[in-house]
């Protein structure tokens, strides 16, 4: 049977509506949240780090390439931990806005 | 020649991957998918849902993916079940390590949702004609 493209961009298009709204109305400013704090006593780096893993692997997949591509770097220094806080919020401001533009219409 | 491939257990802790996982694989791939968001629960329950291949993300809280293949691997029903990875870690020496596991193949994160359902019926394939 031959593949309705256009349902199936319908479909897709219905999963990442949703997903556009969890990054306006969640990870835009928990980013924001994060640049401001990263570093600070009682920051939850864990949480960081598990959410910037949730933006790479999801990104791309729902058609937002810069998320991933501004997660991937981020997720590495996290990881390594021998990056310095500024350029932690560097890439703190590049991937908010990746997430920014990807809610814009 | 591979039997026909009917039924794949996705298992991934983010929803928002199972969510275009099931489109990829069902609305474009025509396959049967059952997604599981717990890897403790597909060690529980994968022998009773008796999928044909077994979709396994890597990074997962708790039991990762690689504790979980084990895990599922122990299990007769399951022995001879191909397994894939999900990963974002595809350098050559990680690829490396997923296949000495016993591993399939790998499915590089983020995947192309129009492209992984071709990418899993290549690695069913391969997987038949290397068993035979």
């Amino acid at each position: 049977m031959p593949i309705d493209h256009s349902a199936i961009a319908e479909k897709m298009e219905a999963l990442r509506a949703p997903y556009r709204a969890w990054l306006a109305t969640d990870m835009v400013p928990y980013l924001a949240d994060a640049r401001t704090h990263y570093g600070a006593p009682g920051f939850d780096e864990e949480r960081l780090m598990f959410l910037v893993h949730r933006l790479k692997g999801t990104g791309a997949t729902y058609g937002y390439n810069a998320i991933s591509l501004q997660a991937a770097p981020l997720h590495d220094a996290l990881s390594d931990g021998g990056a310095d806080i500024q350029t932690i919020h560097t890439m703190l401001t590049g991937l908010m806005t990746a997430c920014e533009q990807a809610t814009q219409p | 020649m591979a039997p026909p491939l009917k039924h794949i257990l996705c298992i991934d802790d983010e929803e928002d991957i199972l969510h275009v996982l099931r489109l990829a694989l069902s609305d474009i791939g025509g396959f049967t998918v059952t997604t599981l968001t717990s890897s403790a629960d597909a060690v529980a329950r994968s022998c009773v849902i008796q999928p044909d291949l077994i979709l396994l993300d890597v990074m997962m809280p708790g039991m990762d993916g690689r504790t979980t293949f084990a895990a599922l691997r122990e299990q007769p029903a399951l022995a001879n079940v191909p397994m894939v990875f999900m990963t974002a870690r595809v350098q050559p020496h990680e690829v490396d390590e997923y296949l000495g596991l016993g591993a399939t193949g790998v499915i590089r994160k983020p995947f192309d949702p129009v492209r992984v359902a071709d990418e899993i019926t290549a690695l069913w394939n391969h997987y038949h004609a290397h068993r035979s």
